[in-house]
């Protein structure tokens, strides 16, 4: 479209046979506040084209030639402008060729003639006439231009959302403020097996959720779905739908207001039909449980491998109930990373599940103090800490504090600098403390494996007064990563239990 | 109250997994029990509905196939039973509710001591 520049809106272009004419012209134009071009007949199409309010120009000169150049002009216009001109006549001159060919050459329209000798006012009136058309017809230009350019950005937006829409695998509907549909693209009417003329004349509802998989009806007002529109919200969940067809699938959606200036004037429906990843949670689960069930009874064979070896032979019971607690601890530790999906176990929770036989149910229970924050293991860390615990506790039943009536054991673990989580094992009030004198699979399990498992560090000390083992664990190798942000506000709730239950 | 109470009853022992079934035979022999052992479910079944027994133990899965008809069977009858399971509790303890339910590998006194108790209680509550 044509640019207008350099204020030559309204620059009024004079053109006249006679030098003396242009400059009285000019001259009273420019008394009234007009600017003027003074220009010849071979300049005039280049001006034209530069930009111009008005031409004014005499007929004198005025050929035919002019006249078609002028038309010519005049029609490479772009279809608002219409060049005003006003055309200063001379009765007296033989030109009626002239003007009528002016007459009769359609384009030259908005032409105001003016017959000789006329008044300065009536020249510089009809000049401003004219300048005033041709400034309605630049704003003209203006909406027009401006009208295009929205139209042009409603069409990309139109293809961009329809590209969308047309391509997305996620079905899409669009609901009235009475929940009806008025759109659905083409993932929803495969998922659905409805077109939209089908689902006219009633809620959306009522098409394709209106019936629960028991056969009981599912009436509008219980959908969630349907929630957001009067609550105003997104809404998202799981449900299941009824195709055309008549079976049912589950599906994913999400619901939100279409707001028109704060005022909700439907809902936007996006639904993906989550058959496939249901049954794959299914199967997953199905499998994960198969596998724990083998792990299981392959423990409960060796158990069994084990018992039935030692039968009739002259095995002390101490040495089988060490067996049969092992194999029991890992055992236990193993229910617990089943029950999590083997993804991680809260520390708090291991040490529950391995001192379990111990009597310990909460965390002041039976003769044990325990506290320490909340962090989530890594299943193999989860199971060394769970072996490296049961041996501790074996021991102290056997020689240490839990060996008499009022020793004790407190358990405490918490973040020291460089990544390290310590956790203190310190046994009071149980008898004198002798140092072993040969390493048994219990100190060699805490001291050597439990160190190679977890990457860290185990110290134990033999204290008089009672054993003292420290666990250093890097939280690198063995906390899960994603639970890290809530190391500090997932505070245990025994953390004020050893204030009061100490 | 296991070394003694179980003496002389007759268990039927449903297991599978031919090591543990042998574990179980001898614990329960252990523990003065005459023991009947099933390790399919037909034959488990057969025995549940026709056998005169004063127990049983029932893990959860026979080579596949969920023991339930034997549970059931064992419910029908008014037998008491305790079930043994390598898959987690909480769904088979949804399944029968308040059923005692051992976790394997389980030790010979748990296994004494949930069957004594599940004998030892009254069928309406059981």
């Amino acid at each position: 479209m044509e640019t207008r520049d350099g204020g030559r809106d309204n620059l009024v272009l004079v053109l006249s046979a006679r030098p003396q004419d242009d400059r009285a012209i000019a001259r009273a134009m420019g008394n009234a506040g007009i600017t003027t071009q003074i220009c010849c007949t071979d300049e005039l199409p280049e001006e034209i084209r530069n930009g111009a309010g008005a031409i004014v120009l005499a007929e004198d000169v005025l050929s035919k030639a002019t006249v078609l150049a002028l038309a010519t002009l005049i029609n490479e216009q772009p279809s608002w402008s219409d060049l005003p001109l006003v055309i200063l006549t001379t009765p007296k001159r033989d030109v009626g060729a002239h003007w009528q060919l002016i007459q009769n050459t359609p384009s030259v329209r908005n032409a105001t003639f003016l017959e000789r000798p006329m008044r300065v006012e009536t020249l510089t009136r009809a000049v401003k006439a004219a300048l005033r058309s041709r400034t309605q017809q630049y704003q003209l230009c203006e909406q027009i231009q401006e009208r295009e350019r929205l139209l042009e950005l409603s069409e990309t937006n139109k293809r961009h959302l329809l590209a969308v829409l047309d391509n997305t695998r996620m079905a899409v509907f669009f609901m009235d403020d009475r929940q009806r549909c008025t759109y659905m693209n083409v993932a929803a009417e495969s998922l659905t097996g409805f077109r939209l003329g089908d689902t006219q004349g009633r809620s959306l509802h009522n098409v394709v959720h209106h019936t629960h998989p028991d056969g009981r009806p599912y009436p509008l007002e219980d959908c969630p779905i349907d929630r957001a529109f009067p609550e105003n919200e997104q809404t998202e969940g799981e449900e299941v739908f009824v195709h055309q067809d008549g079976h049912f699938y589950p599906v994913a959606f999400t619901a939100s207001p279409i707001r028109q200036k704060d005022i909700i004037v439907g809902t936007v429906l996006e639904v993906r039909d989550i058959t496939k990843q249901k049954a794959d949670t299914k199967r997953l689960h199905m499998l994960l449980n198969e596998l724990n069930h083998r792990v299981k009874n392959t423990l409960a064979t060796v158990q069994s491998i084990v018992l039935q070896t030692m039968r009739g032979e002259a095995i002390s019971d101490h040495v089988k109930n060490a067996i049969m607690s092992r194999l029991m601890a890992l055992s236990r530790s193993h229910d617990l990373l089943t029950e999590r999906n083997w993804v991680s176990a809260p520390l708090n929770d291991v040490v529950i599940r391995a001192l379990a036989p111990f009597g310990v149910t909460t965390h002041t229970s039976g003769r044990f103090i325990i506290s320490g924050d909340r962090f989530e293991f890594h299943p193999k860390a989860a199971l060394a800490i769970g072996m490296g615990l049961h041996e501790l506790a074996t021991n102290a039943v056997k020689y240490g504090a839990l060996s008499i009536e009022d020793g004790r054991v407190d358990l405490s673990w918490k973040l020291i600098p460089d990544g390290i989580l310590r956790l203190s094992w310190i046994e009071r009030g149980g008898p004198r403390v002798r140092k072993p004198e040969r390493t048994g699979f219990g100190l060699r399990l805490i001291q050597q494996g439990l160190a190679h498992e977890l990457a860290g560090e185990a110290r134990m000390a033999f204290n008089l007064d009672g054993i003292v083992c420290e666990i250093d664990i890097p939280i690198a190798t063995a906390l899960v990563a994603s639970k890290y942000g809530a190391l500090d506000d997932e505070r245990n709730v025994l953390e004020g239990s050893q204030d009061s239950g100490g | 109250m296991s070394e003694t109470f179980l003496r002389g009853r007759k268990i039927l022992a449903v297991e599978d997994e031919m090591l543990v079934a042998m574990m179980l035979q001898d614990i329960l022999e252990d523990a003065g029990c005459t023991v009947v052992s099933a390790g399919h479910l037909k034959q488990a079944l057969h025995l549940a509905q026709s056998m005169d027994i004063d127990g049983a133990v029932l893990d959860e899965n026979l080579n596949g196939e969920r023991s339930y008809p034997v549970a059931d069977t064992l419910i029908a009858r008014g037998i008491p039973f305790v079930f043994a399971t390598g898959y987690g509790e909480a769904d088979l303890g949804k399944l029968y509710p308040g059923r005692r339910i051992l976790a394997k590998p389980y030790l010979e006194t748990d296994l004494l001591a949930a069957l004594s108790a599940a004998i030892s209680t009254p069928p309406d509550v059981r």
